[in-house]
C-alpha cells in the first residue's frame, strides 16, 4: 500500500505540469462587466483581449519605439518648432477632420505633439544615429563610394568624352553634354542598393581609387558605354553625405531597428504580442522564444 | 538503510526513472514556450530598456486608440450572435466568400497578401476571416429583419431608370434640346408600345453601368443621402409598377424611373438569389445597420452598469440619437450624386 502510495504521489507530482502553455498577460480586473446585452456580458478581459490580437504588437512596438528614441535621442527646440509647425499646417490643411481624430484617438493638441510629432522626429534620426555609431561596418557591407559616372549609346561618343577627360580639357559634365550623354557629371555616392550600376560598373568601383584615371566600361546592355570615375572611396571624408544615402536604404532601417530593440533589450512576455511582432514587425524581434 | 534499499530497490527505481522522466518533462515542455513575467503580482506585457509594462497600463494605452472599435465590434457581435444562431449555409458561404477574397488579396497585393489582408481585418475588430464573414451575416440578417419590419416607415424601393445624357453638357438649356426630345420620344414611344421598362431601359438608356442590367439601380430608402433630393423623392413618390415621367438632373440629363418593387414580398421575389437588402445596407443607406443594431440591442436588453461614458462612445459610434434612435435619420441629399448611383437630378417630370 505504502508503495501505491509513492507510486501515486510521483504521478500526481507530473500532473501540474501538464498543459505548460505560453505566457498570456492578464489585466487584473479581467471579469469586469463593462455591459451586459441580453444574456452576454462584455467584460474588461474580452476587450482588452480583442485589442491585444488587433492592435497590441503595433502599439508595444510604437511604445518601445518611443522609449528608445527618447532614450537616444535629445529633444531640441528645433524639434519642438517643427512639431508645432507641422500640427499648424494639418489643423489649417484638414481643419475639422483633423479636430474629429484627435477626439476619437482621445488626445489633445498637446499630447498629438508630444506624444506622437517629436517623438517621430526622434525616431527618423535614431537610423542616421545607428549608421553614426556603425559606419565603418555598415560601409564596408554596401561597398559606399563617391564616383562620377557617364553613359553614352555609343562607343565613339564614349571614346571621344574619354580623350578629353583624359587631357583635362573638358569638365564630366561638358564631356557628357557635347557628347550625347544626359548624365549629369555630378559626383554621386554609390552602393551595392545603387540600381542604376550594373556588375561591370561595380567591378570598377570596388577596384578603382582616386588616382586611377577614368575608365571605358561596356554595359549590359548593347551599345551602352560608361565612363567612370572614382572620386573618393573613404566614407569617412563624406560621412554625413553617406548616411543620408544609406538612411533611405530599406534594409538599412531595418538593421537599424533590430540594433537598438536588441540594444534597449525588447522582450515579449505576452504570446498574441509575441506572434503578431514576429509577423507584423519582424525587424522588431530580437528575442528568441526558447530563451 | 542498506536494509531499506535492499527492501525497497523496486520502488526506489521507479521514483528516480520518475524524477528523470519529470525532469526531462518540465524541460521539454517549457521549451519553445515563451516565459510570462510579473511584477509585484501583476501580469508583464513586455520590457523595453529595463522598464515592465504591465498589462494593467497596457489596456489603458490600446484603450485609448482602439477602445471604442473593440467595444463596438464585441456590441454588434453579442447582437448578432444572440438574434442570429451560427448555420452550416452560413459556414459554407464564409468559406466561399473568403476564398473569393483571399484569392483577391493574391492578385492585388501578391507575396504581402496575407500581411495586408491580416492588417485590413485587425481594423475591422477581427483576427479571423471567415469568422467576420460569418458575423457579416448574422448582421445583415438582423438589419435585414429590421428593414422588413420598417419598410413602410423607412420607404424602401426598388427603382430602375432610363438616362437620357445631354447632347452638350456644357450648354443645358432649361427644356429638352429637338435632339434629347427625339431620343426621349423613342423611349416613351417603346414603352406606350408595351416594351417593358427593362429591355426599353437596355436598349435605349444611356448609362452603360446600369444599361446591362435592366437599369436596375438597386434597393434605396428615405435615408439614401447619395442621390439627389429630387431623384429621390421622384422615386419614393413611385407605387410598385409606375414610372415616372422625366426627372431633369443638371449633371447627367433626363431620367425615367420606374419602380420594381415598394413591398417586401415583390422586393424579395426580385432578388431571390440574394439578401434584397445588401445592396440598401451596405451602399445606399449606411445608417440602417447600426439602427437596427442598437434598436435590436434595446430588445434583447441593454444594461452599461452605470458606465454613462461608454454608454454614449457606443451611441456615438453607432451614430444614435435619442431623439431618433428607431429609424427616423432624416434625409440629406448630397447636390453632388454619385457617378455610380448616375441619379442626381431636379425633378421635372412631364
Amino acid at each position: 500500500m505504502k508503495k501505491i502510495n509513492i507510486l501515486l504521489a510521483s504521478v500526481l507530482a507530473l500532473a501540474p505540469l501538464v498543459g505548460c502553455t505560453d505566457a498570456t498577460a492578464k489585466i487584473s480586473d479581467a471579469k469586469a462587466a463593462l455591459f451586459t446585452i441580453g444574456k452576454t456580458s462584455i467584460t474588461k478581459g474580452s476587450v482588452y483581449s480583442l485589442m491585444t490580437s488587433t492592435a497590441g504588437s503595433t502599439t508595444a512596438v510604437n511604445d518601445a519605439n518611443k522609449t528608445i528614441a527618447a532614450a537616444e535621442v535629445e529633444v531640441t527646440d528645433e524639434m519642438k518648432t517643427t512639431a508645432q509647425s507641422t500640427l499648424n499646417s494639418y489643423k489649417s490643411l484638414y481643419g475639422d477632420t483633423f479636430t474629429s481624430y484627435l477626439e476619437q484617438q482621445n488626445m489633445t493638441e498637446d499630447e498629438y505633439v508630444n506624444d506622437y510629432l517629436i517623438p517621430s522626429q526622434q525616431a527618423e534620426k535614431l537610423t542616421a544615429k545607428y549608421l553614426d555609431e556603425n559606419f565603418d561596418e555598415v560601409c564596408s557591407s554596401y561597398q559606399v563610394v563617391k564616383a562620377t559616372i557617364l553613359s553614352f549609346t555609343s562607343k565613339d561618343d564614349a571614346d571621344a568624352a574619354l580623350a578629353e577627360l583624359k587631357a583635362g580639357t573638358k569638365t564630366a559634365a561638358e564631356a557628357a553634354s557635347g557628347h550625347n550623354s544626359s548624365s549629369t557629371g555630378t559626383s554621386t555616392i554609390y552602393t551595392l542598393e545603387s540600381t542604376d550600376v550594373n556588375s561591370m560598373v561595380r567591378t570598377v568601383l570596388n577596384s578603382a581609387s582616386p588616382s586611377d584615371a577614368w575608365q571605358l566600361v561596356p554595359e549590359d546592355t548593347a551599345n551602352s558605354f560608361a565612363l567612370v570615375k572614382v572620386d573618393d572611396n573613404n566614407p569617412s571624408n563624406f560621412k554625413d553625405e553617406a548616411i543620408t544615402t544609406l538612411s533611405a536604404i530599406s534594409s538599412v532601417s531595418s538593421a537599424a531597428t533590430t540594433y537598438f530593440f536588441k540594444k534597449y533589450n525588447f522582450v515579449i512576455y505576452d504570446k498574441t504580442v509575441y506572434d503578431g511582432v514576429k509577423s507584423d514587425h519582424p525587424d522588431n524581434l530580437v528575442q528568441s522564444i526558447a530563451n | 538503510m542498506g536494509k531499506f534499499l535492499k527492501k525497497n530497490w523496486f520502488v526506489i527505481l521507479v521514483v528516480i526513472l520518475f524524477a528523470g522522466i519529470s525532469v526531462y518533462y518540465i524541460y521539454d515542455t517549457n521549451k519553445g514556450k515563451l516565459k510570462g513575467k510579473s511584477d509585484n503580482g501583476k501580469d508583464v506585457v513586455y520590457e523595453v530598456n529595463g522598464q515592465d509594462t504591465l498589462a494593467d497600463d497596457f489596456y489603458n494605452q490600446l484603450y485609448k486608440s482602439n477602445g471604442t472599435t473593440a467595444v463596438v465590434s464585441l456590441f454588434k457581435q453579442a447582437v448578432a450572435d444572440q438574434s442570429v444562431a451560427t448555420t452550416s449555409a452560413m459556414k459554407d458561404t464564409a468559406k466561399t466568400q473568403a476564398e473569393s477574397i483571399r484569392s483577391s488579396y493574391s492578385t492585388n497585393y501578391g507575396t504581402s497578401a496575407d500581411t495586408q489582408l491580416a492588417t485590413d481585418l485587425k481594423s475591422t475588430g477581427y483576427t479571423d476571416l471567415e469568422e467576420y464573414l460569418i458575423e457579416a451575416q448574422k448582421i445583415s440578417k438582423v438589419t435585414g429583419d429590421y428593414a422588413k419590419a420598417n419598410f413602410d416607415d423607412l420607404q424602401i424601393h426598388q427603382v430602375s431608370y432610363i438616362l437620357i445624357k445631354f447632347t452638350d453638357s456644357s450648354n443645358v438649356t432649361d427644356t429638352p434640346t429637338d435632339d434629347e426630345a427625339a431620343r426621349m420620344k423613342v423611349v416613351d414611344d417603346a414603352l406606350a408600345g408595351g416594351s417593358d421598362f427593362a429591355t426599353v431601359a437596355s436598349s435605349h438608356s444611356e448609362d452603360s453601368s446600369t444599361a446591362t442590367n435592366g437599369g436596375d439601380l438597386g434597393v434605396i430608402d428615405k435615408n439614401t443621402s447619395s442621390l439627389d433630393a429630387n431623384f429621390l423623392s421622384a422615386s419614393l413618390a413611385l407605387k410598385e409598377g409606375e414610372t415616372s415621367g422625366w426627372v431633369k438632373s443638371n449633371s447627367f440629363g433626363y431620367f425615367k424611373i420606374y419602380c420594381t418593387a415598394s413591398t417586401p414580398d415583390t422586393l424579395a421575389a426580385n432578388n431571390t438569389s440574394s439578401d434584397p437588402y445588401v445592396t440598401l445596407v451596405q451602399k445606399y443607406d449606411t445608417t440602417l445597420e447600426n439602427v437596427a443594431i442598437w434598436q435590436k440591442a434595446q430588445s434583447l436588453g441593454i444594461d452599461f452598469h452605470g458606465n454613462d461614458d461608454l454608454e454614449t462612445t457606443i451611441k456615438t459610434s453607432l451614430a444614435i440619437n435619442d431623439n431618433s434612435s428607431s429609424n427616423s435619420s432624416t434625409t440629406t441629399a448630397s447636390p453632388s450624386a454619385s457617378a455610380s448611383a448616375s441619379a442626381s437630378s431636379s425633378a421635372s417630370t412631364n
